[in-house]
């Protein structure tokens, strides 16, 4: 039915009866969702039933590569994971990269739908369209990487791949995420929808080659993108051999990386401590995802104290969350922090945000004393960090159980001040870029149906003066509403769905990869996509997520950002003075809800919207008949 | 005096973080070429290309305004001036 890209084949297991079956991909689903996050957000909509519990039985986890996955189309080996999220309540999607994606279109597969709840702890392995459920009772416990060994070895195959959880999912902690080899799906608390099926890991091999429709288009389509890939300033000279935790000196001159849990930003340079020559010193390799010639993984090894001997492969985001926003101020130590989180199955990110915020709270007296559990609660501690993380991941009694669930959970169970301190979004908690120092990226992380999420919408353009589609003041309010549109829709359409790993659009080729998304769509699978259908598919997917979260009873009001943002101006540095007030957001917000066709009051999109994006059935859920 | 703070990779490449110029009505390319004559290395060369246009990412911040929203290395800078350079950056 397809000439190449998809195989037409969509896997829905079953875990409660231990069946499952083999659907045909439709041709119209591929045409307006193309793959990956819009496969996953279509189905999931289309499934789930509003307002039912992220962690019973009835959610359902999207698993989904994209078209591009799995051939050499270059960086294309991403899969979106998707559930209801315990963390949010909304929508929750986290892509991840590595080797899994591609083995799950050899396997012969679009993807995978997971439902109900197995019995006993389960693994599922897939394997060139057949599925086995194993048990997985003596894996239950085990770290991520343990686990991994412990299935190879079940199997007798050393060359499966496997997505699975660590402790953290399986004891439903809300910042629980999915490691496939040592990448993760991070967010959302996906992690704890997998644990809540008993669902230890799901595994997969296979042989097949993903079909191609034209090789001879495709080819061309792929030079243009290696010639946009070479020319890059960034991508091969700097990128390839630093990783994204280069940019920690970056932001950091910006005066933009978050600081003491957002209340020090800017304040002091962290260069000198965890800047990029201080991460060389630790530096021992790299990694690649598959069909990557970038290979962005950097591997960091600590050298001393207790902690020595550990590899790590923190990102920039950790730098932030397990470093700058707790103040620990050391590689080695962020690094191991890092692992810990990932050997856990924890997000690093909400669990370092988790940290910084029980460390404020304990210096502003919002946290007793008596909760302390005999811990140092001071800024920079980075063994209290280390064992905050173990009990958060283990929802050990105590602060554990307290933070497990991320920032805004505990400040509500807290009570008085402490939720001005809580820094996320929608529950999700806050990526390492200051956002009163630049609008767009603090009005995404506002508007992004997942929460604050810098993977959807990321403001190039005001964070590393990328001129397209036009240069902009990261300071003024003006025209932010659109841009924040093209950002998150060009991600979407071609990132997120396509799939092709987010740096090539934000480092490589922010002009050029609608086109490129296209011809390498048109080329792969023989269906035609134009530049105008690529970008069609990020507003129809990001249009259809929003009408999900809506149909939860999410409106305008969780349209927000943290107190603290809103109320607290930078006190230092190249942003000094920086804050997104409430009058500000609205007026983002308002311009926001314009350019995308969606109701002021309630920020739902317009019953118009929705059927000229072709959503017949979100436009009659929301407006009805 | 023109204040001019390198950052970074270049910071770390010319081995000087900020530097002071005397030049009244110079534009933002002038000062720059002034650094490179004082600091006897390129600096332009970090920042363009062969056209002698600003590559892309790069970040001149004059007062904290990017010049891509002036008028790019043709901006003219008065006494005081505060001049940020960012080379290109990207990832996180
Ligand atoms: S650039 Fe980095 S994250 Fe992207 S595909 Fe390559 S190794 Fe993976």
């Amino acid at each position: 039915m397809f000439a190449g890209g998809y195989w037409g084949k969509i896997l829905r297991v079953n875990l409660t009866n231990k069946t499952y079956a083999v659907e045909e991909l439709p041709r119209e689903t591929a045409n307006q969702f193309l793959g990956g996050m819009g496969f996953a957000v279509h189905y999931l909509y289309k499934e789930l039933t509003p307002g039912i519990d992220p962690l019973s039985p009835e959610n359902k986890l999207a698993v989904f590569p994209g078209p591009f996955t799995g051939t050499n189309v270059p960086c294309s080996s991403r899969i979106a994971f998707a559930a209801k999220s315990p963390l949010t309540g909304a929508l929750g999607v986290a892509l991840s990269g590595g080797y899994f994606p591609a083995e799950l279109k050899f396997a012969g597969f679009d993807g995978i739908i997971v439902e109900g709840k197995a019995e006993k702890p389960t693994y599922i392995f897939i394997q060139d369209g057949k599925v086995l459920f194993r048990n997985a009772q003596r894996m239950w416990g085990s770290t991520t990487s343990d686990c991994q060994v412990m299935i190879k070895h079940d199997l007798g195959d050393q060359n499966v791949r496997i997505a699975c959880i660590g402790p953290a999912g399986e004891k439903l902690s809300h910042m629980a995420c999915i490691i496939n080899e040592r990448r993760a799906a991070g967010r959302k608390g996906l992690g704890a929808v997998m644990g809540s099926k008993n669902l230890k890991a799901i595994v997969v091999r296979g042989n097949q080659q993903v079909p191609i429709s034209n090789a001879e288009a495709l080819k061309e389509a792929r030079s243009t993108m290696a010639k946009a890939m070479k020319a890059s300033p960034v991508l091969y000279p700097q990128f390839s051999k630093l990783g994204t935790a280069m940019v920690v000196d970056h932001l950091s001159a910006m005066g933009m990386l978050p600081m003491n849990n957002w209340s020090e930003t800017g304040t002091a340079p962290v260069e000198e401590n965890i800047g990029v020559a201080k991460q060389e010193e630790l530096k021992v390799g790299k990694e690649h995802c598959h069909s990557c010639p970038v290979g962005c993984t950097q591997q960091l090894i600590t050298r001393k104290g207790p902690r020595a001997g550990i590899l790590g492969e923190p990102e920039y985001e950790s730098f932030y969350s397990l470093g700058s926003t707790t103040g620990v101020s050391d590689v080695g130590e962020i690094s191991a922090s890092d692992r810990l989180c990932d050997e856990l199955g924890l997000d690093t990110m909400s669990a370092g945000v988790c940290v910084g915020f029980a460390m404020e709270l304990a210096q502003k007296g919002l946290l007793p004393k008596e909760q302390h559990e005999g811990l140092d609660l001071s800024f920079g501690n980075a063994t209290t960090q280390y064992e905050l993380i173990r009990r958060m991941a283990l929802r050990e009694p105590g602060l554990g159980e307290l933070l497990t669930n991320g920032t805004r959970q505990a400040a509500k169970k807290l009570g008085g001040e402490a939720w001005k301190y809580a820094m996320h979004v929608k529950g999700l908690e806050l990526p390492a870029y200051d956002v009163r120092g630049a609008m767009a990226h603090g009005l995404n992380y506002a508007t992004s149906f997942t929460g604050a999420d810098h993977n959807r919408g990321y403001a190039i353009q005001e964070i590393f003066s990328v001129p397209v589609p036009y240069p902009v003041d990261k300071d003024s309010i003006e025209g932010k509403g659109a841009l924040t549109k093209w950002n998150q829709d060009i991600g979407t359409g071609t990132c997120d769905c396509a799939t092709i790993c987010a740096f090539m659009l934000t480092i490589a080729m922010p002009d050029t990869i609608v086109e490129c998304t296209a011809a390498m769509a048109t080329a792969l699978t023989g269906v035609t996509f134009t530049a105008d259908d690529v970008w069609r598919i990020g507003e129809r997917v990001n249009n259809l997520a929003k009408a999900f979260n809506c149909r939860e009873g999410f409106s305008r009001k969780e349209d927000t950002l943290p107190w603290r943002v809103m109320h607290e101006p930078l006190k230092a540095g190249l942003s000094k003075g920086g804050v997104i007030s409430p009058e500000k957001l609205d007026t983002m917000l308002d311009e926001y809800y314009t350019v995308r066709g969606w109701d002021k009051t309630t920020s739902a999109p317009t019953k118009e919207t929705l059927l000229a994006l072709n959503l017949p059935e979100a436009a009659r859920d929301l407006y009805g008949a | 005096m023109v204040t001019i703070t390198f950052q970074t990779t270049l910071r770390r490449s010319l081995g000087v973080h900020t530097m002071q110029v005397e030049r009244p009505g110079a534009t933002v390319g002038d000062v720059l070429a002034q650094c490179e004559e004082a600091l006897g290395q390129p600096v332009l060369a970090h920042l363009t290309n062969a056209q002698g246009e600003l590559l892309r990412g790069v970040m001149i911040l004059v007062n904290g305004k990017n010049v891509l929203l002036l008028q790019g290395l043709g901006t003219a800078l008065k006494a005081e001036d505060e001049v940020v350079v960012f080379p290109p950056a990207g990832g996180g």
